[in-house]
């Protein structure tokens, strides 16, 4: 994978609270692999609505779809506690809002993000020595 | 028995995952408004979380009323990813009980849902009356029958609960109109006019039940006749146990 360039250190990258409740729910349900099965199904959202970014960016579809979409993987990343994402999904989506959006500029820096995200909870969630 | 779900409008799925672990309670997802709506007869949760940004540019803020009005005991409580104080004010404001800020907190979200749920129970215990297969609830100032819902007026709603309470007994006229307007000068007109207007209700939202006027007595809400009597008393067990909760602190006769 190519090196990330994103504000990488925990704190700005990562909700830890966030994170801390998916472990203490993985706790409460005694399975070990809850945080992967959440990071694994925030990871597919993740790709169809970057999928569906692409979409609007090629058709030149209307505003407000990216707008929604852009809220809609804001909130899962708030629930994943990938907070860098979400700050920067809520930058765009305002920029959405008042028309000025440049989805050129924004879908790497989203995907680059997500990427980062997973990989920073996951090492985040391993049990360390 | 209490309801054992909640019902989650959420097009984001990891939203009704968390909820349903967080709170030990199954979580029916819906992504689409008009998927739930509906759906709505066929549920009863015991809460309901709904996103205000929805697919297909939906908001749902816009069902709360509905959503309200299908499960009046229900806690309807918005979700949002935006700490911004308009949308909160704009949610309660749309009839939400009350809203959570992502990222969710468990002891955050059981504690809302269980306080705006026990509000919820503790007002309808003052409201609801029950009898033979009607529910009258003076909050929403609805009549429930096995016909339908109606809205009814306040004065005819007083009058329904005042019969309802009577057990079937009649109740003189004169009782009526001083337990409905006080002191108030009311001429025989007013109430026969009323009277006729709580007959209609009751036709139009049962078949078994009827306000009788009673020669030398006064008026009653009784049984149609023996056969309907027979099938009310027969389904008493069952129509309190599809009542909404708590049957023992409700005014459930008959």
């Amino acid at each position: 994978m190519e090196p990330i360039e994103v504000d990488d250190q925990q704190g700005k990258l990562l909700d830890e609270e966030a994170i801390n409740i998916l472990l203490s729910l993985a706790v409460r349900k005694k399975n070990a692999n809850y945080l992967p099965e959440i990071l694994s199904i925030f990871a597919k959202q993740a790709s169809s609505i970057l999928e569906q970014l692409q979409h609007c960016q090629d058709s030149m579809a209307q505003i407000s779809d990216c707008h929604n979409l852009l809220h809609q993987l804001k909130g899962s990343a708030q629930t994943v506690g990938a907070r860098g994402l979400a700050k920067r999904c809520g930058k765009y989506q305002k920029q959405a809002a008042i028309g000025e959006l440049r989805l050129g500029e924004a879908l790497p820096e989203i995907s680059n993000l997500l990427q980062a995200s997973l990989v920073a909870i996951a090492s985040y969630a391993r049990p360390h020595d | 028995m209490e309801p054992s779900y909640v019902v989650v409008l959420d097009d984001d799925k990891l939203v009704a995952k968390v909820l349903e672990d967080m709170l030990s309670l199954k979580a029916f997802c819906f992504e689409r408004a008009s998927q739930l709506l509906e759906a709505k007869s066929e549920l009863d949760p015991f809460g309901v979380f709904v996103d205000i940004y929805l697919n297909k540019h939906e908001c749902g803020l816009d069902f709360v009323p509905e959503l309200r009005r299908a499960w009046p005991l229900a806690p309807i409580i918005v979700i949002t990813g935006d700490d911004d104080e308009e949308l909160v004010s704009h949610a309660l404001a749309a009839g939400a009980h009350d809203f959570l800020i992502k990222p969710l907190r468990p002891t955050d979200v059981m504690a809302r849902l269980m306080a705006r749920r026990n509000e919820l129970l503790a007002r309808s215990e003052a409201r609801q009356v029950g009898f033979g297969d009607i529910v009258l609830d003076s909050q929403y100032r609805t009549l429930t029958g096995p016909k339908g819902q109606l809205y009814v007026s306040g004065r005819e709603l007083e009058i329904l609960v005042f019969l309802a309470r009577m057990d079937g007994n009649p109740v003189e006229r004169n009782v009526i109109r001083r337990q409905v307007w006080g002191n108030l000068h009311v001429s025989s007109n007013a109430l026969d006019r009323k009277l006729f207007e709580v007959r209609k209700a009751i036709r139009e939202t049962s078949d078994k039940l009827e306000v009788k006027s009673i020669y030398g007595k006064g008026v009653a809400l009784q049984a149609k006749n023996a056969k309907s009597l027979g099938v009310l008393l027969e389904d008493k067990e069952h129509l309190l146990q599809k009542m909404p909760k708590k049957p023992r602190d409700r005014d459930t006769r008959l």
